[in-house]
Formats: C-alpha cells, sequence, structure tokens
C-alpha cells in the first residue's frame, strides 16, 4: 500500500508543482477560479490514479490473457488472426480519441462523409495489424524486420500523400491506444507469446503489439490521404472550444462527469463483451478469477473516471491559458522551456505509461527498470514538446520535416538495437501521447498558437500528438544502443 | 577483506533462499556475495498476505522478488547477521530467509523443525496450491512462475512449445508436511499422471517467519 501512495505521488505531484511555480514565479498567473479547478482536479488524479492501476492488474490484465489463451488453444492460425483482427478492430474503435480525430477527418472532406467511415477505416487498419502482430509473434519474425518493413511502408506513403492529412494522420498513432485499449492488447500480445514460447530467449519478443496496430490506423488514414489528393478540402473549421466560463464549478464539473463517464464506458464495453462472450464458450474461467474480473472492472472504471474527471476539470483550461500568457511575454526562451518541463511532467503523470513500464519490467524480470524506461521516454517526449512548441513559433517549420529524418533514423536503428528494444520503442510512442498529452499539453499550444502571429491554431496544433509519438521512439531506441554497446562491453570485458 | 576472500574458497554447501519486497533483492544478492557467497540469483515472485477481507478484495498479493544463493556453512551466520542488520529483515513484511541443507553439509541435523515444499503445477493452478495451503491455516506461499515439463508434449502452431507452469515455494513446520501433501494429493488429484509434482526439503535455519510470537511483537 505504502509503495502505491508513493509511485501516486510521484507521478501527480511533479506536474501540479510545475504549474504552481510557474503560477507563483508570476511569468504567468491562473485566475483563481482556474487555480480551484487545477487543484480539484490533481485531487481527483491522486485518487483515481492508484485506483485504476490496481483494477486494470486485476481485470483488464487477466482478461487479456485469457483472450489469449483462447486464442492459442484453438491451434489455428486463421483463429488467431481472426480473432486478434475482432479484437483490435472494437477495441480501436471504442477509443474517445480515435472519435475526436475521424470527425476531424471528415470536416477536412468537402463531402460531408459521415465521420463513421473514418472510424471503420482507422479500426479496420488498426485490426489487421493487430492480426499481423500476432502472427508474428507466433511465427517468431524476428521484430527488426517487421518493424522496418511497415516505418518504411509509412515513409513511402507520407511521400504521396495529400499535405493536408500529414499531420493528422500521424497524430492517429497517439490517439489509437488509450488508457484501457493499452493493457488489454499488451496482456493479449504477452499471454499468445508466452503460450507459444519455445525457449526463454523469446521474452523478447512479447512487445511492439500495442505500436504496429497504431501503425495500421496511420497507414489506412495515409492511403485514404493518396485516394483524395487533388479533391478539394474544406478550410479547417473554429475549434468548438469549451467554454467553462459561464458554468460554476459544480455544473462545469457535472458536466464533465457525464463525458467521461459515456467515454469510460465505451472503452470497457468491447472488452467485457468479447470477454463474456468467450468466457461462455471457450474459457471457461474459474469463479475466483470471475469474482477478481468483475471487481476489478469495477475499480478500474471507477478509477478511470475519477482520474479523467479530474483531467478535463482542472488541467485543460489552465494550460491553454498559461499557453496565452507565455506567447505574450515576446521572449522565445520562456514557451519553449516551459513546453518542455510540461513534457517531461506529464509522462510521469500517464497512467498508460505506468502499465507499460510495469509490464517492461516484469516480462524482463527486472533487467529493464521501470524507472530507466520513465526518463528516457520522459527526455523524448520533453524534446518532443520543444520541437512543436518551435514550429509554432517558426512557420516554416514544417512537421514533414521532423517526421521523414525520424522515420529515416528509426529504420536504421532497427538493425542495431536489441530486438525488445524495438517493441518497446514502438509501443512507447502509442502510450506517451495518450490522455495526458492530449488534455494537458494540445491546450498549451493551442493557446500558443492562439497568440502567435502567423501561426493559425488548426493547422499548427494539429501533429503535436505525432511529435510526442514519434520523437521518444528514437529516445527509446537510443535507450536500446546504449544497452547494446554497455552489454558490448562487459562481454569483451570477460573475453580479455 | 583477507577473511572474505579466503571464506569464499570453501566449497558451498548450503542453498539459501530468500524472499524480500520487490527491488530489495539485488540489495540482498549483493549483501550475500560481499560476505562470501559462490553464486546469487534472483527472480520475481509473487507473496501472499494473510488476512480474510483481502482476500475477498482479491489484494492478498504482494510482488517479491525470490533469491537463491550458494554458501557454506561457515559464513552462513555472518550472511544472517548481515541479513538482520542491513535489511532488518525480521521485521514484518520485510522478508523470509532460509537454508537448505545441500550435500557434504557436515552440520545438516537429521531431523528439522521446519520443513520446506516446493510444488510445481501447472499455470493457473498454483492459487490452488495456496488455497489448499490457506485451508490448513499455512501462511506464506511464494509463487513464481515458470516454463517446462517431463516432455516436450505440447505442439501448437506445428512447433512444440515449452508449457507454462507456476512454482510454489513454502515453509512449514515439519510435522505439517504430511498432512499437507494428503491435502494436496486429494484437492488436486497430484499422483495422477500430468497433475503436477511436490517434493520436500529439510531447512536447517530461518529468518523473518511468521509465527504467532512475531505476530504479537
Amino acid at each position: 500500500m505504502n509503495e502505491k501512495l508513493k509511485e501516486t505521488l510521484l507521478s501527480i505531484l511533479p506536474i501540479t508543482l510545475m504549474v504552481l511555480l510557474i503560477h507563483f514565479s508570476s511569468v504567468a498567473t491562473l485566475d483563481s477560479t482556474l487555480l480551484t479547478r487545477f487543484l480539484l482536479g490533481a485531487l481527483c488524479m491522486m485518487i483515481g490514479f492508484p485506483l485504476f492501476l490496481q483494477g486494470v492488474d486485476m481485470s483488464i490484465v487477466l482478461m487479456g490473457e485469457h483472450m489469449s489463451g483462447a486464442l492459442v488453444k484453438s491451434n489455428k492460425m486463421s483463429i488467431v488472426i481472426i480473432g486478434g483482427f475482432i479484437l483490435g478492430f472494437l477495441v480501436n474503435a471504442a477509443e474517445p480519441d480515435v472519435h475526436i480525430f475521424s470527425r476531424q477527418f471528415a470536416d477536412l472532406t468537402m463531402e460531408g462523409l459521415s465521420h463513421w467511415i473514418f472510424v471503420l477505416i482507422m479500426s479496420a487498419g488498426f485490426g489487421t495489424m493487430v492480426a499481423f502482430g500476432l502472427l508474428r509473434i507466433i511465427r517468431n519474425v524476428k521484430m527488426r524486420f517487421f518493424a522496418a518493413a511497415v516505418l518504411l511502408l509509412m515513409l513511402v506513403l507520407l511521400m504521396f500523400t495529400a499535405e493536408e492529412f500529414i499531420g493528422v494522420a500521424f497524430d492517429t498513432y497517439g490517439a489509437t491506444t488509450g488508457a484501457i485499449a493499452t493493457p488489454f492488447l499488451l496482456a493479449l500480445a504477452i499471454g499468445v507469446s508466452s503460450k507459444t514460447r519455445r525457449s526463454t530467449e523469446e521474452a523478447a519478443e512479447s512487445f511492439g503489439i500495442l505500436g504496429i496496430g497504431s501503425v495500421g490506423a496511420v497507414l489506412a488514414i495515409l492511403v485514404q490521404g493518396i485516394l483524395m489528393k487533388g479533391k478539394p478540402i474544406a478550410p479547417p473549421p473554429d475549434a468548438a472550444a469549451m467554454s467553462a466560463d459561464a458554468l460554476n464549478h459544480g455544473q462545469f464539473f457535472l458536466k464533465n462527469l457525464v463525458e467521461t463517464v459515456k467515454e469510460v464506458s465505451l472503452g470497457l464495453s468491447p472488452i467485457l463483451i468479447s470477454y463474456a462472450i468467450a468466457a461462455m464458450f471457450w474459457i471457461k474461467p474459474k469463479k475466483r478469477e470471475l469474482r477478481r474480473i468483475v471487481l476489478g472492472a469495477i475499480v478500474t472504471f471507477l478509477g478511470l473516471v475519477v482520474f479523467l474527471s479530474g483531467v478535463y476539470f482542472g488541467f485543460l483550461e489552465a494550460s491553454k491559458d498559461l499557453g496565452m500568457q507565455l506567447a505574450q511575454t515576446g521572449r522565445m526562451w520562456i514557451p519553449l522551456t516551459v513546453g518542455g518541463l510540461f513534457g517531461l511532467v506529464t509522462v510521469f503523470a500517464e497512467p498508460s505509461v505506468h502499465i507499460l513500464n510495469a509490464q517492461i519490467e516484469e516480462e524482463t524480470m527486472g533487467s529493464i527498470r521501470k524507472r530507466t524506461v520513465l526518463w528516457t521516454l520522459a527526455i523524448g517526449v520533453a524534446l518532443a514538446v520543444t520541437l512543436s512548441v518551435l514550429r509554432i513559433l517558426i512557420p516554416e517549420f514544417k512537421i514533414v520535416h521532423m517526421l521523414i529524418p525520424t522515420l529515416i533514423a528509426a529504420i536504421a536503428l532497427c538493425f542495431l538495437v536489441p530486438d525488445i528494444f524495438i517493441g518497446i520503442a514502438l509501443d512507447a510512442g502509442g502510450v506517451a501521447s495518450g490522455t495526458m498529452a492530449a488534455a494537458f499539453i494540445l491546450p498549451y499550444a493551442q493557446g500558443l498558437a492562439e497568440h502567435t502571429e502567423g501561426a493559425s491554431q488548426l493547422i499548427d496544433g494539429f501533429g503535436i500528438i505525432a511529435f510526442i509519438a514519434f520523437v521518444p521512439i528514437l529516445s527509446l531506441l537510443a535507450l536500446g544502443l546504449i544497452y547494446r554497446i554497455k552489454a558490448g562491453k562487459s562481454a569483451n570485458a570477460k573475453d580479455n | 577483506m583477507d577473511k572474505e576472500i579466503t571464506e569464499t574458497l570453501k566449497t558451498p554447501n548450503t542453498l539459501m533462499v530468500g524472499v524480500v519486497t520487490r527491488g530489495q533483492g539485488s540489495r540482498m544478492m549483493n549483501l550475500l556475495r560481499r560476505r562470501g557467497a559462490h553464486y546469487a540469483v534472483c527472480t520475481f515472485a509473487e507473496g501472499t498476505v494473510p488476512g480474510h477481507i483481502l482476500k475477498m478484495l482479491q489484494l492478498a498479493k504482494t510482488k517479491k522478488e525470490l533469491v537463491l544463493a550458494f554458501i557454506n556453512d561457515e559464513i552462513e551466520d555472518n550472511c544472517y547477521r548481515g541479513l538482520s542488520m542491513d535489511l532488518k529483515i525480521e521485521q514484518p513484511g520485510h522478508g523470509v530467509a532460509f537454508s537448505i541443507p545441500l550435500c557434504g553439509n557436515p552440520t545438516a541435523p537429521e531431523k528439522t523443525e521446519l520443513s520446506g515444499a516446493l510444488i510445481i503445477v501447472d499455470k493457473g493452478k498454483g492459487e490452488d496450491v495456496l488455497d489448499v495451503f490457506d485451508d490448513l491455516g499455512l501462511r506464506g506461499g511464494t509463487m513464481l512462475s515458470a516454463y517446462g515439463g517431463a516432455s516436450i508434449a505440447k505442439i501448437l502452431f506445428d512447433m512444440p512449445v515449452q508449457p507454462e507452469k507456476e512454482v510454489v515455494f513454502l515453509v512449514t513446520p515439519s510435522e505439517k508436511i504430511k498432512e499437507m501433501l494428503t491435502s494436496l494429493e486429494t484437492e488436486l488429484q497430484m499422483s495422477e499422471p500430468n497433475q503436477g509434482i511436490a517434493v520436500t526439503f529439510a531447512i536447517s535455519r530461518s529468518i523473518g517467519l511468521f509465527t504467532e510470537a512475531k505476530k504479537g511483537s
């Protein structure tokens, strides 16, 4: 219990203190309404965070593992592929962020297409790649070949797609794997991997499924962009900013709460329903396990609702406000530094990051420590946010200027680092660009862009998630390189 | 330093096992190595926490690390002193350690007060084993995941695979061992083929085990 408290404080306090520090240093000050909301929001996060992690541990992980058992037990490749596709499709289609991005795509098209078409396209891409990812684990195809191939495909499609699509397409990499999908898919992949293991070396092969799935969604959208190239593209509409000022604290909180309850129920439902169906026919869980899953699902639900309400209630408006004020200081280094620091501290508060890191430590039996991955990721995101702030301030800096070198470097690194780091890097990219990035970094950047000359809020506000997703991939691959060099040195020392 | 080096040269005749909180494994290994252990390894394990309400809420589990080290009986005292001084292992919740005498241990007693049991079952059945212990009032089972089996019998997707297993460790008063094995037999049919194996061994010394006396302190 003590450990849980410590983990929670270490996760939520940095971001809270950082905002308070800026507030009291009077570079930018929050008014009393925003400050109260921010503090209450942080309190909600501290309550929700440990509950959610505990619930996930008890329930979502167990369901993912049982599902993997059902798939593997069938002993038929076709079942694994179909099952992987269906699960990937459903989990992705239930992701709230996917709907937000689909609406943006739908708005980009002149014909007034329904956003559901884009949800279908993205989910189909995601599901297909999840199926391929499971196939890869069973057939034991080396991660480096697989990853290099999909990254190369992404690079090629990027060259041909309509420019307006690029930012949003790569943003979907971060949007596809939310807080509930992350533990479920991780457990599914780890389960499949450990049930078809032939030697102990293969522990390294269980990661990467989240990243591979997200690549699928990006590829699907890029293809759509190629098909739509040349067609007229609608001007981006104004962002429908939530007007929070008119509501008092109670009303505003209630409104958020209703939204979050909807969001979390939608995210949990495909997993619960597909598990219920599988449990009736194939899994036959024990009574004890069922009790744990039901109890855990309730705890997960409560924890996530409280956590997310806190984030939306207190953090969204506060960070947007700070962004607007910092843009007006007129000195470029202030928004840049604050952006970098915000990037650093949001990673600590992202629940999915903790889930991924815990799984990494567990699967590698502690040879890759949680803290190492956390800090590498945090540095990557800090760099990413700094770069995206720079992009807002300097209009000539386009998103392709970051994406193309990053992709090329990532492909090259795939052949230099140990396989496990490639999977971890791909997963981590999607995980880092989760809820916290969308609810804290994005509004900060939008606030900045609103008060920066020459930066149109929507065109430049987009692509930030893409930065947060792709720069950490590089930082983790770099960590892999360091591990390899270190391991090489100690092996040499033994030889001599 | 000189003293420690000479001790290291003696052949190991005792296996020292420790179960400590997650994150403390490396500390324990280093401590034992400094005091002359030949070889120390560490793996992740899951421990149990006594408590009816916790069990009902499915919270009766903690993350642990299991340490195995080979030592010589002459440095045993020194090792235990270190564990109690540096890791405060006697305090509740800090962990346990015990010694299993190996071949050629001159101090190995004929009959010991404590015995250990090692039970290997298919994955998923480890908790059934822990439930059996619980019914008998035995506390402090530790579980870890493992792979393997008597033969590679399982073929999945046209490839032979290593089946997943769970290993349960338990230390208990020697007079309860028989009762425990009978219960495992009736509850889990362990004498049937492919239902798992259980082995027991003597424990010559221990520290930090849960006892009624410790509960009071």
